[in-house]
């Protein structure tokens, strides 16, 4: 039995409260409406709740390891245990997998976020505007549906989101990478300086450039500039870089129109045959298993791309026996994620009286050269394209386990930090394929009651080929750098654990936008075609991948939505 | 300049973090300048240390005082402390109790007692009652046999591999009390699991790894042999001076 709210009580309700929900709630009620947020996970202060920031690393019981499948520890997490981010010292911004079970057909890995910021408290801050190359390649190339939007679209949406948000950057001029509202770059060490000269001088066409980021190089809106103390996902009280709790939330409560409700999971829309309007939400209280609604004239979902597709496929009703929305029966397909894990490193040979101060939580970024449009870039193996992230740094003491040696030969030799070494790796495009399909399993539900998400996805033959490229052209740009025993890697495993989809945390695309309804779930402003008053604005609404970090997209779609 | 709260805020994280290196932040460009001339490379063996006293949790009183002298022979004391001092001992019976599961723990026991193993068929004693020179040289052969190749090992050996169902002998297990001539074996207690382990070289690579990260991540690893990451600043380009710098930890 659901225990009712006044009808009037919001204007507008936001399901959840990470990257995309944050910005929601924050335009929403700068334009004057009032915002329910209804969140699953738990209360998450800034600053307050963040209670391994700048904790030493010896006060962690085990000197903060990184936590893994083989490992004590990860039996609540054996899903969130296979990304490498996940350890001792930011386990508690992860989802207990035990409270949001799924099925796997194939290997997918289902990485979330379980509190008030979601995502946006641990996610990688990498941000990259997409351009003509990418809302024009699914028309172009003739595959799934157009997106109903061009980079003249969203492009003021960019520019408005990085003003607020903050982005540090190198203006590059390139076409398939357009540049933003930049903050000052942060350095690059002398190891990438030397493989930036190198290729860019042997290479023409290739360009190496500091990683464009969500985090602050100059106060900003109030904010500080970073510290640069190093491991952002244990949360920044000074909120140099942005969060929802630093940047959105912050925003939406200033206007005092804005209530948030933790422990809150939603279980399903309530739709309004008659008036073929959503008019509110179910939640089911986490701690207390109690059933209740809320009511407004607005909702949307941002619960992330698998969460929002899940609550969407069930909410059914007598109109939508498929999940709301979906009379194009598209919700679900079309799963899409960055696939990567694939690239090579090689060594750099001097430059041992270099080194550098602090911790840099960014990296370099080699945008994308393959597949521009001209025939000098086309490829025959595959379509569309891929970057690079990576970085060089001098080893550490960690070296002294995988050489021989011990005492006090070893104990002087790592006194001294080790060589240079750079490493880059492919972060790439992935093709919207009918048969990467999530659906409810009716059989089997969580402990909320909610049916669980059956996910069937798998990289294709356009994925697979990309993958032997990125390779071998990470490694013939190493080489050209003048980098020594230069190594190549793919941790693909056909059928199991490595690079399988999921791990790129960047899944999207199960509620596609699009031209027409028979075809995709949402419009050119992300509502839904068949229901006016629902929007949908995450992960899900994506028509392509495109090879960049997707991230800021969303919040300028958000922005554009509202 | 105007201060906003969150740049109040900034000013005082940076102050909590020079709390823990030892004083203001500047401190730590002193410790670099005093620490020029305080590296001097020698061992200095001890007979106390400041974390004697606590009580293990999985390794017995033997395995503790053999797991003890086994990671200050990696990291021993110099004119900086060494693994003992920085609770190496302590780190690893944390990690057998609370990281490790079965398989693991298992093999680093019975790698332990490999250790001990070597050691009576060479000398009749136990590990820790043989000469330092004896311990040395018993070591000397455990990292040649781990390290085959002289260098730098495979990514693949350094992972969980299982260990060979045959024990190979290594190269250089020759002398009194071989491997290669098991005659004593057997009133050593040896099972097939701590043959199996002493064969494989993989108990000493990990257990050096351990210490390494056990006394690099410890405090005293972090600041008086190398130095904590100040924060405030990036600089991608600085100096460094060999024999006088020190890596960051």
């Amino acid at each position: 039995m659901f225990i009712h709210t006044k009808a009037d009580d919001y204007d507008a309700i936001v399901v959840g409260s990470g990257i995309s929900g944050g910005w929601a709630a924050k335009e929403l009620t700068e334009k004057g409406l009032r915002v329910l947020i209804v969140e699953r996970g738990r209360d998450v202060v800034h600053g307050r709740d963040y209670i391994t920031e700048h904790k030493p690393i010896w006060e962690f019981p085990l000197h903060d390891r990184r936590i893994n499948r083989e490992v004590q520890g990860s039996e609540d997490y054996p899903v969130q245990a296979r990304t490498g981010q996940f350890r001792e010292s930011n386990k508690h911004f992860f989802m207990r997998d035990t409270k949001n079970p799924y099925i796997e057909d194939k290997p997918f890995t289902w990485i979330q976020g379980d509190q008030v910021g979601g995502k946006s408290l641990i996610w990688g801050r990498q941000v990259y505007r997409w351009s003509d190359l990418d809302f024009e390649a699914n028309a172009k190339d003739g595959i799934a549906v157009d997106w109903p939007i061009r980079y003249a679209d969203i492009a003021p949406w960019y520019s408005y989101v990085e003003k607020h948000i903050g982005v540090s950057g190198e203006k590059l001029g390139l076409p398939q990478l357009p540049d933003g509202e930049f903050l000052k770059p942060m350095e690059m060490n002398a190891g990438e300086k030397f493989v930036k000269r190198g290729i860019e001088k042997n290479i023409p066409g290739r360009h190496v450039t500091i990683g464009r980021v969500a985090i602050l190089t100059e106060n900003h809106n109030g904010r500080a500039a970073c510290h640069y103390c190093g491991p952002c996902e244990r949360g920044c009280s000074t909120g140099s870089y942005f969060s929802s709790q630093s940047s959105t939330l912050p925003a939406a409560r200033k206007t005092g129109r804005l209530t948030v409700v933790p422990n809150a999971v939603v279980h399903s829309l309530i739709y309004d045959d008659a008036a073929n309007r959503v008019s509110g939400v179910r939640v089911i209280d986490a701690n207390t298993k109690e059933e209740r609604e809320y009511r407004a004239r607005i909702v949307f979902v941002n619960a992330s791309t698998l969460g929002t597709t899940r609550i969407l496929l069930n909410s059914k009703s007598a109109r939508f026996p498929n999940g709301l929305a979906n009379s194009s029966g598209v919700l679900g397909q079309n799963l899409m994620d960055h696939h990567f894990q694939v690239g090579a490193r090689g060594d750099i040979v001097g430059l041992k009286d270099h080194y550098y101060q602090g911790n840099r939580p960014n990296g370099i970024y080699i945008p994308r050269f393959r597949n521009l449009g001209d025939e000098k870039t086309k490829r025959t193996d595959y379509i569309r394209g891929y970057g690079y992230q990576g970085g060089a740094s001098r080893a550490g003491w960690g070296r002294g386990g995988s050489q021989p040696g011990f005492g006090v030969q070893l104990k002087r030799q790592l006194h001294d930090p080790g060589n240079w070494s750079m490493g880059i790796t492919g972060f790439a495009e992935c093709l919207p394929r009918a048969e990467n399909v999530v659906t409810l399993d009716e059989s089997r539900k969580d402990e909320y009651g909610i049916p669980v998400l059956r996910i069937n996805c798998t990289w294709g033959p356009n994925e697979l080929a990309m993958r032997k490229d990125i390779a071998a052209a990470a490694a013939e740009m190493l080489e050209a750098a003048g980098c020594r025993n230069v190594t190549t890697y793919d941790n693909f495993n056909p059928n199991g654990i490595g690079a399988e989809p999921g791990l790129g945390i960047h899944e999207m695309g199960t509620a596609r936008m699009g031209r027409d309804a028979k075809t995709s779930v949402l419009n050119a402003y992300n509502q839904a075609h068949d229901v006016p008053n629902l929007f949908v604005t995450d992960g899900s609404c994506m028509t392509s991948s495109s090879c960049v970090n997707p991230s800021i997209t969303y919040m300028a779609l958000t922005a554009r939505a509202c | 300049m105007m201060d906003t709260p969150q740049q109040i805020s900034r000013r005082e994280a940076l102050q909590r973090v020079a709390l823990f290196l030892g004083g203001t932040l500047a401190a730590s460009t002193v410790a670099g300048a005093m620490a020029e001339n305080a590296f001097a490379w020698q061992p200095v063996p001890g007979t106390r240390y400041p974390d004697d006293t606590w009580s293990p949790r999985t390794l017995t009183a033997e395995q503790l005082a053999l797991a003890s002298a086994l990671v200050e022979h990696i990291i021993p004391r110099t004119s900086t402390p060494g693994a003992r001092d920085a609770g190496v001992p302590r780190f690893l019976d944390d990690l057998l109790t609370d990281h490790y599961r079965a398989p693991e723990r298992s093999r680093i026991l019975a790698g332990l007692q490999g250790v001990d193993v070597r050691a009576l068929r060479r000398h009749k004693k136990k590990f820790v009652a043989t000469t330092r020179a004896q311990q040395i040289a018993i070591l000397t052969d455990m990292d040649r046999e781990a390290y085959p190749a002289g260098g730098m090992i495979a990514q693949q050996a350094k992972k969980q591999e299982p260990p060979p169902r045959d024990p190979q002998v290594g190269p250089g297990s020759g002398g009194t009390g071989s491997l290669a001539q098991p005659t004593a074996a057997d009133v050593d207690g040896a099972t097939e699991e701590v043959k199996t382990e002493i064969a494989s070289g993989w108990f000493w690579r990990r257990l050096k790894e351990i210490t390494l990260v056990g006394y690099y991540t410890s405090q005293p690893g972090a600041t008086q042999e190398l130095r904590v990451n100040p924060m405030g600043i990036w600089k991608g380009d600085i100096p460094y001076r060999a024999g006088t710098d020190r890596a960051w930890a």
